[in-house]
């Protein structure tokens, strides 16, 4: 499985291909403190005003914030909004 | 959620509901993974979250909520379908409206009112009349409507026209009329000077023409004073126009008539009121007519108009006012003078000058059936009593 894993992902650099389509990893975007997008994600474990958690092939993605509201979800991507003041690969 | 994802999910229809349950994250990720997407998540309480969803993954949701043992309740219905929904029930009311906008739209295609302008000699509704005549009638479709030969017609209808002008504002049409100015003196016409009024003459000046009464004769209306006919300088019979002044002393008389008792109306305070509706043509009344045997009335009108045209739709409210009517006997002498002064201003606006009158005669007879009093005025005047009178 690691060879596969590395096999993919030279393959990818030797293509120039973007490395969360051809390895299965999590793709983050953060605009600003505002809002959070994550694709490839494995689901909601926890979701309060103040935290949210997100499984993702890489471990779990923390967000903390206040007001946390969850703009969008769906099997490929959660987007998160409301003042982020963390993220944490755990 | 971009913008037309956004206006798909209104158009679509989506429910927002409440998720209640220790395990909602686990309801959500297994909606996510059954390709039911949810927006707008919101923690409300430890064990409450509002989403949003489309209505149609709203069925399939069931079974995953049912194992994760989350209660879900809807709380707003949004989108077209909604509404849509609502507007149903009032169903009746938009296709009336629809019906009621579509028919003033129509009605608004006719000419409905005419209107004649600028007329002074010719009565306007001569023109009025002709306009009809030539196929410009209240109901014509505005399309129908040629201006231009409708001015033709009327131009040759009516030689005394200098101009005329037709267009349409909304559903009115108004007919602008100029009317010539009439001929001033006019030297080629034949004819003579005749007596408008009896009397004796005392004064004859030709200027041209035969002179046929002398001062001291006694003529009547209509007797030819001045001839056109006279002799040149070659003894040459010659037909003209007679110009000349004939001076005469004239009774001029007039009378006026002035009711003995005055009726004045007061309100009984009863009042009624009815509505109307004018659509086009047609008047529709809604609401019982007056129900009093005397009354006055107060009329109010609207109009409804887009932007400045007129559409033919028209509401009145009439309001009547009952009233009743009372008489009172009036003094005789102001009665009296009342009717002399009237009289003298009828003979005033037949140009009798007041302060050249050389004699005045006034009798007062009471008019029995209209009860009232008749003054009859009769003035001596000497003033110019001929009229050119065209053969």
């Amino acid at each position: 499985m690691p060879r596969k894993l590395n096999l993919k992902k030279q393959f990818a650099q030797l293509m120039d291909l973007p490395p969360e389509a051809v390895i299965n990893s999590a793709l983050i975007k953060i605009v600003g403190n505002l809002e959070i997008s994550i694709s490839n994600h494995r689901g909601l474990v926890e979701y309060t005003t103040t935290a949210i958690r997100v499984a993702s092939p890489q471990g779990v993605i923390a967000v903390s914030g206040a007001g946390l509201v969850i703009h969008y979800l769906s099997s490929d991507e959660i987007k998160v909004g409301g003042r982020i003041t963390g993220v944490e690969l755990q | 959620m971009a913008m037309t994802a956004k206006l798909w999910t209104w158009l679509v229809g989506y429910l927002v509901v409440r998720f209640r349950g220790p395990y909602v994250e686990r309801a959500l990720n297994a909606a996510a993974q059954d390709g039911i997407p949810c927006w707008g998540i919101e923690r409300l309480t430890t064990d409450i979250v509002i989403t949003r969803l489309s209505v149609r993954h709203f069925r399939r949701l069931r079974p995953i909520l049912r194992t994760y043992g989350v209660g879900a309740a809807i709380f707003e219905r949004q989108g077209l379908p909604f509404v849509l929904n609502r507007l149903r029930k009032r169903l009746f009311f938009i296709v009336g409206l629809l019906v009621v906008s579509l028919g003033i739209l129509y009605l608004s295609s006719f000419v409905w009112f005419i209107e004649v302008t600028g007329s002074d000699r010719i009565r306007a509704d001569e023109i009025l009349n002709a306009a009809v005549a030539h196929g410009l009638f209240s109901g014509l479709p505005r399309r129908a409507l040629n201006e231009a030969a409708l001015e033709a017609a009327l131009m040759s209808q009516f030689p005394s026209l200098a101009w005329a002008d037709i267009r349409v504002e909304g559903t009115r049409a108004v007919i602008e009329v100029v009317e010539r100015q009439p001929a001033e003196y006019d030297p080629s016409l034949v004819g003579d000077i005749v007596a408008l009024f009896g009397g004796v003459v005392t004064d004859v000046f030709v200027a041209r023409g035969t002179a046929l009464v002398h001062p001291g004769d006694e003529v009547h209306p209509g007797d030819v004073l001045i001839s056109g006919t006279y002799y040149d300088r070659w003894g040459r019979k010659q037909q003209g126009r007679a110009q000349g002044a004939v001076w005469a002393r004239t009774w001029r008389e007039s009378f006026a008539e002035v009711p003995l008792y005055e009726s004045y109306q007061w309100d009984t305070g009863e009042v009624h009121s009815q509505m109307l509706l004018k659509l086009g043509k047609y008047t529709i009344p809604l609401g019982l007519n007056s129900p009093f045997s005397a009354y006055r009335t107060e009329v109010r009108i609207w109009q409804l108009k887009f932007g400045n045209h007129e559409l033919p739709v028209q509401f009145t409210q009439r309001k009547f006012i009952e009233v009743q009517y009372e008489k009172r006997l009036l003094p005789r002498a102001s009665v009296e003078e009342l009717a002399l002064e009237e009289a003298w201003s009828k003979l005033e606006e037949q140009g009798v000058e007041r302060g050249k009158v050389a004699q005045v005669r006034t009798a007062a007879v009471e008019v029995p059936d209209a009860e009232a009093l008749r003054v009859i005025l009769a003035v001596l005047v000497e003033q110019n009593i001929g009229e050119f009178r065209e053969n």
